[in-house]
């Protein structure tokens, strides 16, 4: 017994310096933003949930809560599915298997202004992309301002992670014991049943981590979005970051803090009821 | 056995160490980011991060009494420009003028540091502009007019002030040349740099006078003599030529590297005077200079500069100030000749060892972009108020690349941080969301205060108002108008007229009816803000059809001369500002020249006024307010505000000078809504001998023909129907640049041909409106 409770300390130890980090620079700033959320921006009066209200009811915050969750619940879906449909590919593929992992993760190298200077030069009015539009005999257009903006920043997003998502779905897949197969096979299971009997269930655990790093990561778009096409884009792609964004520079601290616990709330929200549901399928 | 026991003690208080040890660690590392998190007072109050100067006497924060203070020295009733300031052997002080009764000169004398002034007549010198003199030390005078071609004649006023005429030959016999500045040294000999930036020494008594120094072909701008050494200024730094050995010159890496820092120390020298100028230290080896950061002292082949004066303190830092001489009278008094704004001023800086060393009050002046006007102001105020240091800080350069984006960021942490400014130039900001958040404090007692001592222009001062507060006042405004013949003044009543009168005038002719230089963007602007002021609606969105309208007569007029318009005076001028002014993009040489039948855009002083009128002697044009039957408009500039949060009462008593006469009476940097300073300005320029001096207007186009016109005082009924004019403007145009900068990249498209209108009209107000969504 005082042996564990001296592991514990140890364990304590080490974890100090990282979670007084997390403390100074997430979680006291984050209890500030809580505070915030219910007083005025100037002045620090109590507005109560006046700021939430204003929130709510507000119509860009509303457009940006409508474009995340359309861009999340497209890009998150299409990404795991893409990403484990190619580390499926790769998981039987030796030869190639490792050049092919890091062809793609060079999205994942490239600077974000390097990214961004791409997206220029494909998207632009005299962009690449409308040069071979153009010989095709059809119309060129604005792609980043028009309709097609959103379907640009879906397909950046996934250009970027899948490489990521890749690998992590790989190491999941190689890490299921190849005896499991071969048992299967013995017994007359076909590629599907395998699929869905053995590699299923044996990445459950590394879909849980992929999901919620992906779900993260989507946020970061906002980044290449923003460098593109400014603080207004297209309204298809007007994030939740943009409006906090915004809001900052117009001083708008007190709804920015209010917007703030309530994405971090729904956010919590989700990551747990994801738990949950990993955890009740037994993961 | 044994072993086991004794061993796991000592490990459980290896491990208690080690865990104290951990802990104080932390405990320390904690305290450390909490206490680089903190406030802290030990920040640099001026705002500079100038590793080599050390302040001694300046900026707040500091302890202790004893400063240099400026005083104004009183010369004789008859001073008006000065020409040279001078301290002789036997340490007098002497000054040469011209009277205010024009083309005549003196030498002002002082043998007990300006007290008492002898004002001794220049006999001899014919009545012509004069504008270089110098001193040597014996007391005698050189007087030098420009040349004619390359040669010149010099009078010179020897010490018992007799005159004697010296003719003189300027190097490069068939072409033209001028001395541009002269200073005698210490032995007697006068030197000089003339057109071409070489250094010369002069021979009166022979007419000749020959390249003196090797400056290896760098032109020189301007020069000091500091003891035995000449101190050349050029583009790229500074050489130090010893006088004696007149070997090859020497660097001063201090001064080098405050050249390479400013570019604007290194700028030729004027008529007027010189960005820097220099005079001996108290100690062997030393350097005193002045420029428009304060006035500085140096040990030759140091490493660190002492500030003496810190010139935001005083009309050092003016903005406008040009540098003719400075003198160490000794080491607790020094004095500088200077042209401050068109003021010519002896400054005196004295020690006094009872003044506070930093005034103990400071208050922060923020605005977006640099303004030269506010930077006097600041000067005004901190003469009057010694005890409070005015921190000045300018949101946007054009050197560190920040955006509008990232000065906002910045203003909005201070703000949410208590450290944000006192007083905030609006210009640019957000003001309808400071207001609605609380961030100004109403300022109407200040606005009423000027308006009861000096009147302010109604309709401005009306049109200010919110819910019956002021928060916001234009100091000064612009406004568009429109030039061309009566008929086109007439149509220009509307952006639909105009573009409807600039379609007819095209038919049939060749010629250009809109000027070259409105590009696109120069276009949307100058219309943007003469129409602007009527497109919001009560429920805080753009008014769909003004917007239409107002693109759909931009691509009309845009259109009619489309071709050939490679210059965009917008994209040239990045923001559209300069120096803090809204660039007056009316320019009458197009008009002048044939090339357009018409100029419109922002009239941006009474200066501009009155080059437009004196342009009229060869364009027999007239003008008139532009869309001015759709909405009277004014395009505010340097609207103030105060934060609630502030220091009020000092952040006021800035307003009230701000605001008043005094600072307004400049006819540069827009029009004063100050009715005392306005009236005043329209009377000078109906009635000012200065215009005299203002000469004429010349200019040649590339197939060198030539046009000039001289510049006339305004007529009584010229300055009756301007201020006409200026009693009608009712509304502000939007000052707000993320509106502005979303409608001229979108109107860029439609002009180009990129995107049709109606596409335009939906892609703004889609996103301007979501910009008002957020401040809903």
């Amino acid at each position: 017994m005082a042996n564990r409770t001296k592991r514990d300390r140890i364990g304590w130890l080490f974890v100090l310096p990282s979670l007084a980090g997390v403390m100074i620079f997430y979680l006291v700033p984050f209890v500030d933003v809580v505070r915030r959320s219910f007083r005025q921006a100037v002045g620090g009066g109590f507005a109560g949930l006046e700021n939430y209200r204003q929130v709510l009811l507000n119509k860009a915050f509303i457009l940006a809560i409508g474009n995340t969750v359309r861009f999340v619940s497209i890009c998150l879906p299409l990404l795991l599915l893409l990403s484990l449909g190619v580390a499926l590919l790769l998981q039987n593929q030796k030869r190639y298997r490792e050049v092919m992992k890091s062809a793609y993760l060079v999205p994942l190298a490239i600077p974000a202004t390097s990214v961004v200077l791409l997206w220029q030069l494909l998207f632009d009015n005299n962009g690449f992309l409308n040069g071979i539009v153009s010989l095709f005999h059809i119309e060129s257009r604005d792609w980043m301002n028009d309709g097609t903006a959103f379907g640009v920043l879906v397909f950046s997003y996934i250009w970027k992670n899948l490489g990521y998502d890749v690998v992590l779905w790989l190491s999941g897949l190689l890490g299921i014991p190849v005896s499991i197969y071969e048992a299967a096979k013995v017994d007359g299971a076909g590629p599907i049943n395998t699929f869905f009997y053995i590699t299923i269930p044996n990445i459950k655990p590394v879909a849980f981590t992929i999901v919620i790093l992906s779900f993260l990561n989507s946020f970061k778009v906002f980044r290449e979005a923003y460098l593109v096409a400014g603080n207004y884009p297209h309204e298809s792609i007007y994030l939740l970051q943009h409006v906090f964004n915004n809001w900052f520079s117009e001083l708008s601290i007190d709804k920015m803090a209010a917007g703030s616990v309530l994405l971090c709330t729904v956010v919590a929200l989700l990551v747990l009821l994801l738990q949950r549901s990993w955890d009740k399928s037994g993961v | 056995m044994r072993k086991n026991s004794t061993t796991k003690p000592a490990f459980g208080i290896v491990l208690r160490m080690w865990e104290s040890k951990a802990l104080c660690l932390l405990f320390v590392l904690v305290l450390a980011v909490c206490t680089g998190c903190s406030k802290g007072d030990n920040s640099n109050k001026g705002g500079e991060d100038n590793k080599e100067t050390t302040q001694l006497n300046a900026g707040v924060g500091g302890k202790g009494n004893g400063r240099f203070l400026e005083s104004e020295v009183v010369l004789p009733g008859k001073t008006g420009r000065i020409l040279t300031l001078a301290k002789l052997k036997d340490g007098s002080l002497e000054v040469v003028t011209e009277g205010k009764e024009e083309k005549s000169y003196y030498i002002l004398k002082s043998n007990d540091q300006g007290k008492h002034w002898e004002e001794i007549p220049i006999k001899g010198v014919p009545k012509t502009h004069i504008p270089y003199a110098a001193v040597s030390p014996d007391g005698s005078v050189a007087m030098i007019p420009y040349a004619k071609k390359s040669s010149l004649e010099i009078y010179f006023v020897d010490a018992k002030r007799k005159t004697n005429q010296f003719g003189l030959q300027l190097p490069g016999n068939e072409e033209k040349n001028q001395i541009r500045q002269a200073a005698y040294d210490k032995k007697g000999t006068l030197f000089a740099r003339d057109l071409k930036g070489s250094l010369l020494a002069v021979d009166l008594k022979k007419g000749t006078c020959k390249v003196v120094f090797d400056t290896n072909g760098i032109q020189v701008n301007y020069f000091g003599i500091v003891g035995n050494e000449m101190l050349a200024v050029h583009d790229k730094g500074i050489q130090i030529f010893n006088m004696e050995k007149k070997d090859v010159p020497e660097s001063e890496i201090v001064l080098d590297d405050l050249i390479k820092k400013d570019k604007k120390l290194a700028s030729s020298s004027l008529d007027s005077g010189a960005p820097m100028v220099f005079s001996e230290g108290t100690e062997d080896g030393g350097i005193v200079f002045a420029n428009g950061n304060g006035l500085f002292h140096f040990n030759r082949g140091g490493s660190v500069t002492e500030q003496l004066v810190d010139a935001s303190l005083t009309s050092l830092g003016s903005g406008g100030i040009v540098l003719l001489d400075l003198v160490t009278v000794d080491q607790n008094n020094f004095w500088v000749a200077a042209n401050d704004n068109g003021e010519y001023k002896l400054l005196q800086y004295s020690y006094d060892s009872n003044a506070a060393s930093v005034p103990n009050k400071e208050i922060t002046v923020y605005a977006l972009d640099e303004s030269s006007f506010l930077r006097k102001v600041v000067n005004m105020f901190q003469k009057q108020h010694p005890d409070t240091y005015v921190k000045l800080e300018f949101g946007l350069s054009d050197d560190d690349g920040v955006t509008l984006e990232d000065a906002l960021s910045v203003l909005s942490t201070n703000i949410l941080a208590d450290k944000g400014p006192d007083v905030l130039i609006l210009d640019g900001l957000p003001v309808d969301s400071y207001i609605k958040k609380g961030i100004l404090s109403d300022i109407s007692d200040v606005v009423e205060e000027i308006d009861e001592s000096d009147g302010l222009l109604p309709k401005i001062k009306e049109s200010s108002k919110n819910n019956g507060k002021i928060y916001a006042f234009p100091v000064r405004f612009l406004l568009s108008v429109i030039e061309g013949d009566s008929e086109t003044i007439k149509s220009a009543g509307s952006l639909s007229g105009l573009a409807e009168r600039a379609v007819k005038l095209k038919k049939g002719s060749d010629q250009g009816v809109i000027p070259e230089s409105k590009g696109t963007l120069t276009l949307l602007r100058d219309l943007y803000y003469a129409d602007s002021a009527s497109w919001m609606t009560e429920d805080n969105t753009i008014d769909k059809k003004a917007l239409t309208d107002y693109l759909s007569s931009a691509k009309q007029i845009y259109d009619v001369d489309s071709n050939g318009k490679e210059h965009d005076f917008h994209t040239k001028m990045g923001s559209g500002t300069i120096d803090g002014v809204k660039v007056g993009t009316l320019t009458d040489s197009e008009l002048i020249e044939g090339n357009s039948k018409m100029s419109m855009g922002t009239l941006v002083d009474f200066w501009s006024l009155q080059n437009m009128v004196s342009s009229w002697q060869l364009t027999k044009s007239d003008y008139g307010l532009l869309n001015h039957e759709k909405v009277k408009s004014y395009i505010p500039y340097l609207s103030v505000g105060v934060t609630e949060s502030g220091n009020k009462e000092a952040a006021k008593e800035f307003l009230k000078i701000l605001l008043g006469k005094k600072a307004n009476n400049s006819p540069q940097n827009g029009f004063p809504s100050n009715k005392a300073a306005f009236d005043l300005l329209c009377k000078e320029k109906m009635d000012s001998k200065a215009v005299k001096d203002d000469g004429s207007i010349s200019f040649s186009t590339e197939d060198e023909k030539n046009y000039n016109f001289n510049m006339v005082n305004l007529t009584k009924q010229q300055i009756d129907q301007f201020t006409t004019f200026v009693e009608s403007l009712e509304k502000p145009a939007m000052d707000n640049r993320i509106i502005l900068d979303i409608v001229l990249e979108q109107g860029d498209k439609l002009l180009l041909g990129e995107q049709n209108l109606k596409d335009t009209v939906d892609t703004i107000l889609k996103k301007v409106n979501l910009y008002l969504a957020e401040n809903n």
